[in-house]
């Protein structure tokens, strides 16, 4: 098998609730449509990046 | 997602060619994954006996794990230390008992979700050389990190997401490639308005700018093809600002990733 991982459109948001009433949503976009192989018996790092 | 623990709300993971939801018992028999972080094993235990445990919770036959403890154990650097209470090990002996909990059943692959975070240099630094122990046991791993230089180390690919989206995904050479022709600007400076900011972005000697905010200072990176020669456009737009260390140096990976989430924004 080449491909030990195969993602394809991935896609997953989070909203959730807060205030008093917890009627509040903000989004959260974990992931958004993303797509990528990841070969058997090798290393795909990926870099997350925040800024202040 | 990918340890079958959350669903997606779009799109498809297959691990080993079978799909994350309609076959999540036969992916989690093949994957292995760990967290950064010292929780998770039991402190009170040894480290042998943690892994007896997590054996028997992934189903391992006790002859199997006779064997495979000792040989785990000493793969990770834990041969003397294995009949001493977790409790006493340092931070990154626990982390390296992780990596040896989530082999146990022998996985194909593993995710490890910032393994070194919190690790003293040394200790990440034998931490890293259990992961590339790992890559000769034909284990498939994929690896989040917020150490440019522990992807570049370790990782034949290199992928870079903000907001979500994939932004770069390429061999660490490649990358590098895209900001050789480039120069960093570190100017460290107390209270910058976002005004200054923008006018500096404006500078046509100027290629991008991002902020680090350290303590009671911030670091402007500024990234630029005209290497020192920049530096008094910019400096002329902090007139007034109270300016700290200025340097101009060679850009670095981590640059070259700066450049891309400022440009993808």
């Amino acid at each position: 098998m080449e491909n030990a991982i195969v993602i394809d459109h991935l896609k997953r948001i989070y909203t959730p609730r807060m205030g008093v009433f917890r009627r509040t949503t903000k989004k959260i976009i974990a992931v958004d449509d993303i797509s990528f192989n990841v070969k058997t018996v090798s290393c795909l790092g990926f870099w997350a990046y925040w800024r202040w | 997602m990918l340890a079958t623990l959350l669903t997606p709300n779009a799109g498809s993971i297959q691990i080993l060619g079978f799909d994350v939801e309609k076959s999540a018992r036969e992916v989690q028999k093949r994957i292995g994954f760990i967290f950064g972080g010292e929780r998770g094993l039991y402190w009170r235990l040894s480290g042998s006996d943690n892994l007896r445990y997590f054996g028997s919770l992934y189903h391992v036959e006790p002859n199997v794990m006779k064997k495979r403890i000792p040989y785990l154990l000493e793969l990770i650097g834990l041969k003397d230390r294995g009949n001493e209470r977790v409790e006493g090990y340092s931070r990154d002996m626990k982390q390296r008992l992780h990596v040896a909990r989530i082999l146990l059943h022998d996985p194909m692959v593993l995710f490890l979700d910032e393994p070194t975070i919190g690790l003293d240099p040394v200790g990440a630094r034998e931490f890293r050389q259990v992961i590339k122990n790992l890559q000769s046991e034909k284990k498939t791993i994929l690896l989040a990190t917020h150490y440019m230089f522990e992807a570049d180390a370790l990782c034949q690919r290199v992928g870079v997401i903000n907001h979500g989206r994939i932004i770069a995904l390429d061999t660490p050479e490649a990358l590098k490639q895209d900001v050789s022709d480039l120069s960093v600007i570190e100017i460290e400076v107390f209270g910058i308005p976002e005004t200054v900011l923008e006018q500096i972005r404006q500078e046509s000697v100027v290629d991008s700018v991002a902020v680090e905010n350290r303590e009671q200072k911030q670091v402007l990176l500024i990234q630029s093809r005209q290497g020192a020669e920049a530096v008094p456009a910019v400096m002329n737009a902090l007139t007034g600002l109270r300016v700290g260390k200025v340097l101009v140096r060679e850009p670095t990976l981590e640059d070259a990733y700066v450049r891309l989430v400022e440009e993808s924004q």
